[in-house]
């Protein structure tokens, strides 16, 4: 027997007894290394004692009526509460409509209220193309004085201030 | 697992279709194995059997989901294991109710889990008693995951393949993890083991 199929017979100790063969494999091994022998006695007498560590105190004898109590309790609470994440239609479509009213009501404002905007510029636009297309030529002949004339502070006259000089 | 069904699963796939007795079969047959793993962790009869009803209380809630991936064992220990780390968890967050002051509280009275029957034991039985004692505190002061694997190690349904799943570590971690848990089991029970006293038990 080598060291891995050592190994692998200390784990199977640990899970329970070590079948004949696997015992008499053992001793065979122990025997051809007495040096291994304490150790494993060590590993047996642990074994042995967490074979028999006492069970944990006994369940309430009620126990699985109790589980099935709260099983009940909790089936009930999910049906009063729905589930958080759980669409809640009855409570939710109320809702839902309300805005999608609200939504529908605030989209067609606003389209009216484009369309007016758009019919005063358009309108605006007609009225400013008929003005211009209207107006004589003869009209704009001064054009260029009468902006001199309104500008507020005029631009000194260089040449007939070389002039005066 | 087709080769070897798990008649288990078969009952969990029962009460996944809302089978209710099966569900009671279930209970009935692992109550204590739950109850002895959450209180070795807990170490808190009362709060043990509490959670431990959680534990089946969560299986039923999570029946719909069930699927036969692993032995039912390892789907219900898993769901054990961590619902006892939430409550260990929770309990490092409100130290008021710390495991500490619970061992405290036990180390005052260690005959809390057994009968009082000292008195009227042989001197044999109380031999054997105080070394279950030393071993139930030697495995108490264990890390929880080397505990753990140590205490699933003695179920025989329990594969090591089945106890690396519950623990959520690999094959070889969790056989070095209950290595490492016996050699420190052994280091504390030494004297024990070398007298051999273990041996007068009944």
């Amino acid at each position: 027997m080598n060291e891995q199929e050592y190994t692998h017979l200390r784990e199977a100790s640990w899970r329970g007894r070590l079948t004949e063969i696997e015992a008499a494999q053992l001793q065979k091994h122990l025997a051809a290394h007495p040096g291994l022998r304490e150790e494993w006695e060590t590993e047996a007498g642990l074994n042995q004692l967490l074979e028999k560590l006492p069970e944990a105190p006994a369940v309430a004898s009620n126990f699985t009526a109790l589980v099935l109590q709260a099983v009940e309790r909790d089936a009930a609470a999910r049906n009063r509460k729905p589930a958080k994440g759980r669409l809640d239609l009855a409570n939710w479509l109320p809702k839902a409509a309300m805005a999608a009213l609200l939504l529908g009501f605030t989209f067609v404002g606003y389209h009216q209220y484009e369309i007016r905007n758009r019919v005063a510029l358009a309108k605006n636009v007609a009225e400013l193309s008929a003005a211009v297309s209207a107006s004589d030529p003869e009209l704009m002949k001064d054009f260029d004085p009468i902006m001199r004339l309104s500008d507020p502070q005029p631009k000194a006259d260089i040449e007939l201030l070389a002039l005066m000089k | 697992m087709p080769t070897n069904p798990d008649p288990d699963a078969a009952l969990m796939l029962r009460v996944k279709r809302g089978d209710e007795a099966a569900f009671a079969a279930l209970v009935e047959k692992y109550k204590q194995p739950v109850m002895n793993l959450v209180f070795r962790t807990l170490r808190d009869a009362t709060e043990a059997e509490d959670l431990a009803q959680n534990v089946f209380l969560q299986v039923h809630k999570s029946a719909y989901r069930y699927e036969v991936t692993a032995r039912f064992s390892t789907w219900l220990f898993t769901i054990a294991r961590n619902l006892c780390l939430n409550e260990i968890r929770r309990r490092t967050r409100h130290p008021a109710d710390s495991l500490e002051g619970t061992q405290q509280e036990n180390e005052e009275q260690p005959a809390r889990q057994f009968e009082d029957v000292k008195t009227a034991l042989p001197q044999e039985a109380l031999l054997q008693r105080e070394l279950e004692q030393k071993i139930e505190q030697a495995l108490a002061e264990l890390p929880e995951t080397q505990r753990t694997a140590i205490l699933l190690c003695r179920r025989d349904d329990l594969s090591y393949e089945d106890i690396a799943k519950i623990i959520g570590c690999s094959l070889s971690a969790t056989k070095s993890l209950i290595h490492r848990g016996r050699e420190t089991l052994k280091l504390k029970l030494k004297p024990y083991l070398r007298s051999g006293e273990w041996k007068n038990g009944p």
